[in-house]
């Protein structure tokens, strides 16, 4: 795998979508396009996201 | 203040002047909290003082005068933050939405909710408003952004140029109108671990319009007739349905159940779907 492709599956991984197994796969089956838009937000340094949660209330966390 | 519950949600009622194709909560309900279901929401809040009470529906700001005569009537609320998820509708100008949020008799964090789903009925510069006016009045305010793919976290560069925010992301439920229209997020295999952890909803409540209070806030309880949920806390907390999902990891309820354990499909890594199925095609509550 790249390092590059490691990087996104990180990405995912931190934010809470998918298990180090699932980003690996997910990552792999990515055309080269969409994994070029995936690490253009990825690698915006602090400007991302956060896991909310897999429910309506769990989305709710004290920002 | 000692807080014996961490987070309250109420979810005031189901009308909404959208019609998102992913919304867990449905579109055909419209009732609203009656008088007794109010006062049990606020015996609630003045007993259990919870750190964080969030409202929800629906969409919050058509029922500001339910959630005022709520917070009204709480005993002591200063050390209780108080937070709105919405729709941001009413952001047409800061203006407009710092009147809407000075309306609310506390009010401390503002939730938008905008993904690619709110987008066909609201317009981005709602969320610039929206975020003016919370940073105008003091209030924190966050996005949260639902997706059924990763491939749409693309579309949270354009919130970059508004201001400096947290965007939720969160992954869609197949609830409601989400599950009639064929919309969840989509995972590429099953994810064992989550045989390991628990209802993520079982440290919060909510009280559910038309229901009652419930750990559950997802398909279970907006779908089904399943008795999940009660009249007070108090009777919620020694039910079945809680004594299960917090003394058990939803792996222990699966072979409590008696269902298949083997070659479990991939939505089933979502903590939501799996309980669904171990609550509908078992006898676990009954």
């Amino acid at each position: 795998m790249k390092l590059n492709d490691k990087f996104l599956a990180a990405f995912l991984v931190s934010l809470g979508l998918f298990s180090t197994t699932q980003a690996t796969q997910y990552v792999s089956a990515l055309s080269a396009k969409d994994k070029s838009a995936l690490c253009s937000v990825a690698r915006s340094d602090g400007k991302t996201a956060e896991p909310a949660g897999p429910t309506m209330t769990t989305v709710n966390q004290d920002h | 203040m000692s807080h014996s519950i961490k987070e309250l949600g109420v979810l005031v009622g189901y009308r909404c002047n959208f019609k998102c194709a992913h919304c867990c909560t449905g579109h055909n309900r419209s009732q609203r909290l009656a008088s007794d279901e109010k006062l049990a929401v606020i015996s609630a809040i003045n007993r259990y003082t919870p750190r964080t009470i969030l409202f929800m529906g629906g969409e919050t700001t058509l029922y500001t005068e339910d959630i005022n005569e709520i917070l009204s009537a709480s005993r002591d609320l200063s050390g209780s933050t108080i937070k709105i998820t919405t729709n941001g509708h009413f952001a047409r100008t800061v203006a407009s939405a710092v009147n809407v949020l000075k309306s609310f008799v506390k009010l401390d964090c503002v939730q938008l909710s905008y993904d690619r789903f709110h987008a066909e009925f609201l317009p981005f510069k709602n969320v610039e408003n929206l975020y003016l006016a919370s940073k105008e009045l003091g209030l924190r305010f966050c996005v949260i952004n639902t997706i059924d793919s990763p491939l749409e976290l693309v579309g949270l560069k354009k919130f970059w140029p508004i201001g400096n925010f947290k965007v939720l992301v969160n992954k869609a439920i197949p609830a409601g109108e989400a599950a009639r229209n064929g919309i969840e997020y989509v995972y590429p295999s099953f994810d064992s671990s989550v045989l390991k952890r628990y209802c993520p909803g079982r440290e919060k409540l909510l009280y559910v319009c038309g229901r009652g209070f419930s750990a559950c806030c997802s398909k279970l309880i907006f779908d089904t007739d399943l008795p999940l949920a009660h009249t007070s806390i108090y009777r919620h907390k020694r039910s079945r349905i809680y004594r299960l999902i917090s003394k058990f990891t939803l792996g222990q309820l699966l072979k409590k159940s008696g269902l298949p354990a083997d070659q479990l499909p991939p939505r089933f890594s979502a903590e939501c779907v799996l309980c669904e199925y171990l609550f509908t095609k078992s006898k676990l509550l009954s």
